[in-house]
């Protein structure tokens, strides 16, 4: 991070800055009379959920508005120039030279069927013609080494799909950076990638940044990322600025209502609370923009008050480096304190587990393998999923299911619902073994063992009434009743008239609440939720949450929380279970590991997390090196040591047990379980930082 | 690739196996063949000769494995119209499809590609709406009412090319643009979908983002994607092409494969029949093989295996 020098010309000016749709029925203003500043060397983040209209401004920015979508008034000045009444062949001179975007999913921003260095090279060229093509490629190899891609020689002559995420964001980073642009935008450059690859990606932003001294505008739904990461940040909602602020007291004092709301939405992973605030109410619509404050119809410190639904706030300066568009911006620092004492857990209060809770999901040493390859001709090798799985789930609890994609904790979950079959080991569902049952039997059992999935878009057919959708697994069990689902729909905060339309007429979170209803049509004792709240936005995942917390308390539920969010797995579990190439390598009670993580993938994960309270601390976190290794292929002994900074010779000769090391009834799969994480991190670094 | 390519060339053997033995039972669904060569005086005794000349009185199945023994040896038998061997009747034939079927087929893709290209580049959205129109009426003419059309416009009223038969460049004309617009507006419609679906992909916008201009990155990012589905398609087409158009062949006397093929199951002329079925079902697989390693070529997700 480096101090931004206030007397310098701002790099990027803009100044009520409106975009347009035109629709059918009139136009809808996506972006309305948004301004801000961003100074030399600065990263400034642009916090907001879907539809704020965070990313849209910037791509006005860059000029790549995709039609019909189109600027109707403002000014953008880069550097002192206008950019708004440039000519696109003006425009492109600019693009990838004076500044460079890094966009979300690295999977997709890449062209496929390119080279690597070809893509990269493209960048080089393009601003710099007379270059020959020897001069070119030498610039890629040092743009690849300068994001930390190994064998720039071979990777260069390679194709984006020979590159995992993280690294294809590096690639991504390597073409924004080719021509040591003035200013950076990232739109949202890690939302797509693994908390330690987010760490990794992140730490080189940094590092290129430093060298360069560009500028960065960092657009993110993370308001962690951005408290650590930027010096000063904007929040947008509804297509509005709601405040600027400097980013490192954003969490201590937000200057609007919406920031605290937000804040105080987030699950956290440094304490418990009873549950979280949620900010009622939707996303707006656009086309029907609230009158007065944008936000006003979700503020619960409005009260209704005349001047909101009246007046629309102007941005005003509310102190030093602080402007905010509220009314009452003196009153957010009371209402924020008032919401932390509602939701805070009096120590203590925690519930001991009931004694006596009978066992309701007991899996035993569950393995699954898959061929992989030809069947046909040729040997098909086999790929282990899951490996030695166990754990014993009581009734009305949560297990949180953590690790990063391709540990596996999806594939259990398939394993569970017996989507796939197992290789070995058992599962015990109410004492009786589910693996073995067939037919009538296990059609019977199924309803006991229900599913949400992550994308409510996708698991919901949209030609159906959301009546027939739940009516469905009534209607398999030959239990319809209309009755029933108008209670289901009750029970999940939806009207019963919301069973007469259709899934598309709904939003993401009104569409995960019908998944919970259908799930919850056959009572079921067991809830596998797959990243059921990931694709929401923080206001709306705080709601579902809440829902899935008084949903258990009610009936009795026990769930399987799989997630790659520790925060939201800290907060809605009784034990957590951290999963790392088909093992699990941790599991106990949540305060337990989260407080006292046991093994190093666990201190690696949690370190990773940006959070408040970290900025400036940065050297404390565990930024693992590399990738997932090859599940085909996996490390002799401890599958995490090739990435492990604890790890010794003798972690590639065996693989320790999941066993009690450092508490009882806290297991852990380390032969060096318990010693503190970053300390012992910190040590392993300590000759690599003196030589530098 | 080695694996792959013997487990693709076992496979195209089975096909062509398959094929060549539902059309050999397939044709006996024709009727008897000896009953066409007869007088219809023909008495029983007579008919009966015929039958053990031909080898027909023999039980099905050993006919079937005599036909499948000789044809590993490349014999597929002898005419029953004309003495000569059926294979040889096929090969004669085989230039005259050839030609047609690349000629249509070279036309409809070329054009496809300069148009589907000129379409996104104009910015006026009438002609690109006139195009599609166009292209999409062209199709739901069938091909046997768009050939007597062309044959009434150009061979009737204005005289400027002949309307049957084989020979000259001029002969070609008219039954290679019957064809070749009707492969035009397939791959058209296609291609400008892909095109249409590139266009929204984020590494276009990565590629503007880099300062690239329009032209550029239609042509060194968009097409290379957006070939892709045509590859497979047309891939498809050629061998369905080179199968022999039966309607196009029988609307302009076109001296093709597919035209033989019809009159030899009129004729009953079951060898001529699987002969030419063995010789399209060989194309169509060949070139199948050919557009699977094309597309491992273009396309770097794929992997031979």
């Amino acid at each position: 991070m480096s101090v931004p020098t206030h007397e310098a010309e701002p790099i990027l000016v803009v100044r009520n800055l409106s975009i347009d749709i035109p629709k059918a029925d009139g136009i809808t203003r996506l972006v309305d009379d948004v301004s801000f500043d961003v100074r030399p060397g600065e990263v400034f983040g642009i916090v907001g959920e879907s539809g704020s209209g965070k990313s849209i401004t910037m791509q006005a920015v860059l000029g790549l508005l995709s039609s019909p979508l189109k600027i109707t008034s403002g000014s953008i000045k880069l550097r002192g120039r206008e950019l708004t009444d440039l000519s696109f062949e003006e425009m492109r001179k600019i693009r990838g030279k004076v500044m460079s975007i890094v966009f979300q999913d690295p999977m997709t921003t890449l062209n496929p069927v390119l080279r690597i260095g070809a893509q990269i090279g493209e960048a080089v060229r393009l601003h710099n013609p007379s270059m020959s093509k020897q001069d070119v490629n030498r610039r890629v190899l040092d743009l690849l080494s300068l994001v930390g891609i190994p064998n720039p020689e071979r990777r260069a002559r390679q194709f984006p799909n020979e590159f995992s995420g993280g690294m294809r964001q590096r690639v991504v980073i390597a073409i924004a950076m080719a021509n040591e642009p003035d200013l950076l935008i990232a739109d949202e450059p890690t939302t797509a990638l693994d908390v330690t690859i987010q760490a990794q990606v992140m730490a080189v932003l940094a590092e290129i940044r430093q060298r360069t001294g560009a500028a960065m505008v960092l657009i993110t739904h993370d308001l962690g990322l951005v408290a650590e990461t930027a010096d000063r940040m904007a929040v947008m909602y509804g297509g509005r600025m709601m405040e600027t602020s400097p980013a490192r007291t954003m969490f201590e004092a937000p200057a609007h209502p919406y920031t605290a709301g937000l804040i105080e939405s987030l699950p956290r992973i440094d304490r418990s609370v009873s549950q979280l605030y949620s900010i009622p109410g939707f996303v707006p619509d656009l086309a029907n923009r609230p009158s007065g404050c944008v936000f006003h119809p979700r503020c619960a410190m409005s009260n209704g008050r005349a001047p909101c639904r009246e007046q629309q706030p102007p941005l005003r300066e509310v102190g030093e480096e602080r402007l905010s568009a509220c009314h009452f911006p003196e009153e957010v620092a009371a209402w924020q304190a008032e919401q932390e004492r509602l939701i805070a857990v009096p120590d203590g209060s925690v519930q001991p587990p009931a004694a006596g809770a009978s066992s309701i999901l007991k899996v035993e040493a569950l393995e699954k393998e898959f061929k992989v390859g030809s069947a046909f001709f040729g040997k098909g090798e086999r790929m282990k999923a899951l490996r030695g799985i166990s754990f014993d789930l009581k009734q009305g609890k949560t297990l949180g299911l953590v690790g990063e994609s391709g540990c596996g904790k999806s594939t259990l979950a398939r394993v569970l619902l017996r989507l796939l079959d197992a290789s070995g080991g058992n599962v015990f569902l109410n004492g009786e073994p589910f693996l073995e049952l067939k037919g009538s039997r296990l059609r019977e059992r199924r309803r006991d063992l229900q599913v949400v999935f992550q994308d409510p878009y996708s698991s919901l057919d949209p030609r159906m009434t959301v009546h027939e959708v739940i009516a469905e697994p009534l209607r398999i069990q030959g239990k319809y009743d209309a009755a029933r689902i108008d209670q289901l729909l009750e029970h999940v905060g939806l009207t019963p008239e919301a069973g007469k339309r259709r899934p598309p007429e709904f939003s993401g979170g009104q569409k995960q609440r019908i998944a919970i209803a259908r799930a919850l049509a056959l009572n079921p004792d067991v809830l596998i939720l797959d990243e059921a709240v990931s694709a929401l936005d923080v206001s709306i995942q705080a709601q579902v949450i809440n829902l899935l917390k008084t949903l258990q308390a009610e009936l009795g539920l026990t769930y399987v929380f799989i997630s790659h969010d520790l925060s939201v797995v800290r907060h809605i579990s009784d034990e957590v279970a951290v999963m790392y190439l088909g093992r699990i390598v941790e599991h106990g009670p949540v305060r337990r590991v989260f407080e006292h993580p046991a093994h190093p993938y666990t201190q690696a994960l949690l370190s990773a997390i940006p959070q408040r309270g970290h900025a400036g601390t940065a050297t404390e976190r565990i930024i693992l090196t590399g990738d997932l290794p090859n599940p085909m292929s996996p490390p002799s002994g401890c599958a995490f040591r090739t990435r492990c900074f604890r790890a010794v010779d003798e972690c590639a000769r065996v693989e320790p047990e999941l066993a009690p090391r450092t508490a009882p009834g806290h297991l852990s799969a380390c032969l060096f379980a318990g010693e503190h994480g970053p300390e012992a991190y910190a040590r392993q670094r300590q000759p690599e930082e003196t030589d530098a | 690739m080695v694996h792959f390519l013997a487990k693709r060339i076992m496979q195209s053997v089975l096909t062509v196996l398959g094929v060549v033995t539902a059309a050999f039972f397939l044709v006996r669904l024709a009727g008897d063949p000896s009953l066409l060569l007869l007088s219809a005086e023909a008495s029983q005794e007579d008919i009966a000769r015929m039958r053990e000349a031909l080898g027909l009185n023999r039980p099905l199945i050993v006919q079937y494995l005599d036909f499948i023994w000789s044809a590993l040896q490349g014999d597929f038998g002898v005419s029953l119209r004309q003495n000569v061997s059926a294979m040889s009747l096929v090969l004669e034939r085989v230039p005259a499809t050839l030609e047609l079927a690349l000629t249509s087929f070279v036309v409809g893709i070329g054009l496809a590609f300069i148009l589907g290209i000129a379409m996104r580049m104009t910015k006026a959205r009438w002609l690109r709406e006139v195009i599609m129109w166009v292209a999409l009426t062209r199709q739901a003419i069938p091909i046997f009412s768009f050939g007597l059309l062309m044959i009434l416009i150009f061979s009737v009223w204005l005289r400027w090319l002949p309307s049957l038969g084989r020979g000259t460049w001029s002969h070609l004309v008219l039954p290679a643009l019957t064809l070749g617009t009707y492969e035009l507006a397939l791959y058209l419609r296609l291609f400008n979908a892909s095109l249409a679906t590139e266009q929204r992909q984020d590494y276009v916008r990565t590629a503007y983002a880099k300062g690239q201009g329009r032209i550029q990155v239609l042509l060194g990012h968009m097409l290379p994607n957006a070939l892709l589905p045509l590859v497979t398609v047309a891939g498809i087409n050629l061998g369905l092409l080179l199968g022999g158009t039966v309607v196009t062949e029988t609307v302009f006397s076109w001296p093709g494969v597919g035209r033989l093929i019809v009159q030899s199951v009129s004729q009953r002329d079951f060898p001529v029949i699987i002969a030419g079925v063995f010789l399209i079902s060989l194309m169509f697989v060949v070139i199948n093989l050919i557009v699977d390693i094309l597309y491992g070529i273009l396309d770097p997700r794929v992997r031979l295996a």
